[in-house]
């Protein structure tokens, strides 16, 4: 089978788990206690008034109803209106959407640039200083809350130094005009500069927060593949032709121990796109997180499935990018 | 590869170099104040606001037919000069200002009044049911009002189903503010995002979950603004807007954490603001249930809580003991109609003479999350627990997050349950739509409800004092509830900042604000 096939395979695949995943999410949120019109309501709402707003959220039809209405539009990424902003559904979540991606995406940059080379130096000088350091570095990496790195780095760079911003997404006298969503993209097709720098000072901060964790994996995950891949004959043969060590370790080894690299990179960046929830509270960044609790609070039904649906979504073709890297990775696998 | 990986970095590093050598457009003057909060709006428009994100904003983009002049709620004139009252008390008749003028150029006028009411109290308006959701205007009129006349163009009627003393108090409240009609018809369902009114500020610009942007209304008709740009900072965790504050990127900061209170008082350049909130926190008692339908059993309770530690504990000086139902800011608080000693002593006497000397078992339930009115509920319930411990009782407390846990409370299915209140500061509010009807106690004893309906009727003020007196003192002697605390409201600003108001809504008030 060629790849393209396998892909459009993938894809028809997609479909029934989409729909699984919407009709337990649907499921899920109207079997949990908790009346959003009643909510709103309280305590001043008759029963007939909380009545007619059941009936005008449509909340009153038979759930098959309400699901296949929310199918038919979901269908056309129409998720309706939120219920406590009466906003589309889907405008609410794409400038979101957008901060979300451009925090995660700069969170797993750090993580692969400065991960990767860690865990091959790691594995090089294996059982040396530098190698404990490496472990420590990780395990301290999975072990520090990220609210309390986030807390330290605004104390630190932004409320103490004052190098960079406390919080948010761009200072609000710089002059951005919205296009695409993400400010950095954004910044450079305006061609303000100015609004580009703001944005990055924006995004240091909590970018290397959010990126600890993923970043202590890759170097983990990176060393340890490594140290089996090194231990291997074609290690030796490829020595013993004398290749130098640089090139050995770079071109031969690397590449096939980033299989195991990429399956963690791929099941962070499916994590890290549905929002982080804590750091985004805690440098007020404007994503997915925030709004997902928001609603969750509220019973916001149109905007939990919504943000739920897309999340799925992203993962699915999160999964099957990864899958692919893999046969780019490893010309032995094929599908 | 390598060359295009290279070009890639110098390209970047260049930029970056490039953007630190560029100078934003400052600000001239820099006469902005911004205000960093912990939520952001959801919806401005006064009609359909609900959460204190939204009023913070609708009371500086729209105006009443009158306004509050101070805490007490007294009213003075705004969109309206003058009014006058019929002798049956059921007809309202107000002279509108003239020469006032929408954000967008049109006129104020009678039309205007009666298309804000009637878009959302008429079923047959043409507006009506334009934006969804439910309206706090309703809640607080709909059954009231019957109709909304135009007399002539600055001369508007408000007939009344039956005599209602809230309701000019009411006028100057948010959900009452009046609307462009032009920008409702122009932007129809989109007026949520083009909000047009009289107010001191004009809507600039919204881009939710970071910012809201109203700028200065240069034709107001009162007092104008001294500063430029209001700005709404959404910033979350309240740690980081303390950090933004001290730094200077923002001017003011709300909803604090009394923890901070001292940092920000031993800071010269920052002030902290406290005013007692119009909210109480409470644990209601579900009075339909055994043995709690004793009323015995429900002042054990209230003898066995021990409220100061509460408010001491989870306060932190931040708020004030409970006395009863109404926070002690309110119209015709009776600082006599309660508290029960602490007393556990007194607790189990009361327990054995309703026949439960050996205790029983109890569920408290609870939930997670700062509301307005506590801080800490989980930590305020393991309290409680405590302390009916001491009287024999067997506690287990239960908790939910906030959506569950009211729902629980709603259908009744809890025996004691920790929640609160706040709400405009007028007493009604609080002895008949909180204690009467919407409490989630059953408790709804006839002549209570007689009292509180007469008070409602009542436009004598010393009559309705001594209504509502009495109705206090009743409340306190059903106990259906342990009243605990009233949270204070808390912001804080740069000591550079003047004017700027909290009310005990806990709703920001920036229209007369300036910046030295």
């Amino acid at each position: 089978m060629n790849i393209l096939n396998y892909i459009l395979i993938r894809f028809l695949w997609a479909i029934p788990t989409l729909l699984g995943v919407s009709i337990l999410v649907f499921l899920m949120i109207h079997l949990i206690p908790g009346d959003p019109a009643q909510l709103m309501l309280y305590p001043r709402g008759t029963p007939e008034q909380v009545e007619a707003l059941r009936e005008q959220l449509g909340l009153n039809d038979p759930m098959a109803v309400q699901y296949f209405n929310w199918l038919k539009d979901a269908l056309f990424f129409d998720f309706g209106k939120s219920v406590s902003t009466g906003s589309s559904v889907i405008s609410e979540i794409s400038s979101r959407f957008a901060a979300t991606v451009e925090l995660a995406l700069s969170a797993l940059s750090i993580a692969v640039v400065v991960g990767i080379p860690l865990g091959v130096i790691a594995a090089r000088k294996k059982n040396s200083l530098i190698d404990y350091l490496c472990i420590t570095f990780s395990l301290g990496g999975v072990s520090i809350p990220v609210f309390w790195l986030g807390l330290m780095l605004i104390f630190v760079f932004a409320a103490t130094l004052g190098w960079l911003p406390v919080s948010g997404r761009i200072s609000m006298d710089s002059g951005m005009q919205i296009v695409t969503g993400f400010y950095l993209l954004d910044a450079l097709l305006i061609g303000n500069l100015y609004a580009f720098g703001d944005a990055v000072k924006h995004l240091i901060l909590p970018a290397v927060a959010l990126s600890t964790i993923p970043l202590a994996m890759v170097v983990r995950i990176t060393r340890s593949s490594m140290l089996e891949v090194l231990s291997q004959d074609y290690m030796k043969t490829a020595r013993a032709k004398g290749i130098p060590g640089r090139l050995i370790i770079y071109k031969h080894a690397l590449r096939n121990a980033l299989i195991p690299v990429v399956t963690v990179l791929g099941i962070q960046i499916g994590s890290l796109m549905g929002g982080s929830i804590l750091t985004e509270t805690v440098f007020s960044w404007p994503g997915l997180g925030s709004l997902i609790i928001d609603s969750i609070n509220d019973r916001d039904y149109p905007v939990i499935q919504g943000v739920v649906f897309l999340a799925t979504l992203i993962m699915i073709v999160v999964n099957l990018i990864v899958d692919v890297l893999y046969a780019y990775l490893d010309p032995r696998i094929r599908y | 590869m390598f060359k295009c990986k290279r070009f890639f970095m110098v390209m970047l590093s260049t930029l970056l170099i490039l953007s630190g050598c560029v100078k934003g457009k400052e600000l001239e003057g820099g006469n902005d104040l911004t205000i960093a909060r912990s939520t952001d709006a959801e919806m401005i428009d006064p009609g359909h606001a609900m959460a204190e994100g939204d009023i913070d904003v609708v009371f500086h983009l729209f105006d009443g037919l009158v306004q509050f002049k101070n805490r007490d709620l007294e009213v003075e004139p705004a969109l309206a000069t003058d009014w006058d009252v019929s002798e049956d008390g059921k007809t309202w008749t107000f002279q509108l200002r003239k020469g006032v003028k929408f954000h967008d150029g049109t006129d104020f006028n009678a039309d205007a009044v009666v298309h804000s009411f009637k878009r959302i109290l008429d079923k047959d308006h043409k507006f009506y049911g334009l934006i969804k959701g439910n309206s706090y205007l309703d809640y607080l009129l709909g059954d009231i009002i019957e109709d909304v006349v135009k007399m002539n163009d600055y001369e508007v009627k408000f007939e009344l189903k039956r005599k209602f003393a809230p309701f000019l108090t009411y006028m100057g409240y948010y959900s009452q503010f009046v609307v462009s009609p032009a920008a409702l018809e122009k932007y129809g369902e989109d007026f949520i995002n083009h909000p047009v009114g009289t107010g001191p500020f004009k809507f600039k610009r919204w881009k939710k979950g970071e910012y809201l942007e109203l700028t200065a209304n240069e034709d107001y008709w009162g007092e104008k603004p001294k500063i430029d740009s209001l700005v709404f900072k959404v910033v979350p965790e309240s740690s980081t807007r303390l950090m933004e504050l001290q730094n200077g990127s923002v001017d003011a900061i709300k909803n604090i954490d009394p923890k901070q209170l001292e940092t920000i008082e031993k800071n010269d350049e920052l002030k902290a603001l406290s005013v007692p909130g119009a909210n109480t926190f409470f644990m209601s008692i579900n009075t339909e249930k055994e043995p709690f339908d004793d009323v015995k059993v429900r002042q054990a309770l209230n003898h066995a809580v021990n409220t100061k530690r509460i408010v001491e504990n989870i306060y932190e000086g931040d708020g004030t003991r409970a006395i009863n139902f109404m926070p002690p800011t309110v119209f015709s608080f009776d600082k006599n109609a309660g508290p029960y000693r602490y007393d556990p002593d007194q607790a189990k006497a009361l327990l054995q003479e309703a026949g439960y000397e050996d205790g029983f078992k109890v569920k408290l339930n609870t939930f997670e999350g700062a509301r307005t009115y506590v801080s800490q509920p989980v930590q305020a319930a393991e309290l409680i627990a405590s302390d009916l411990k001491k009287i024999g009782l067997d506690v287990e407390i239960e908790t939910n997050e906030w959506a569950k846990h009211a729902d629980i409370m709603d259908n009744g299915k809890h025996e004691l349950s920790l929640t609160g209140w706040f709400d405009v500061p007028y007493p009604s509010n609080f002895l008949k739509t909180l204690a009467l009807e919407g409490s989630r106690t059953k408790y709804h004893p006839e002549d209570l409800q007689e009292k509180a309906k007469k008070a409602l009727a009542t436009y004598d003020e010393e009559k309705q004092l001594k209504l509502y007196q009495e109705l206090q003192q009743g409340l306190h002697e059903g106990a259906p509830i342990v009243p605990i605390a009233h949270s204070n409201y808390s912001a804080a600003v740069r000591s550079d900042v003047k004017g700027f108001v909290l009310d005990n809504l806990g709703v920001v008030r920036a229209h007369k604000a300036s910046k030295k």
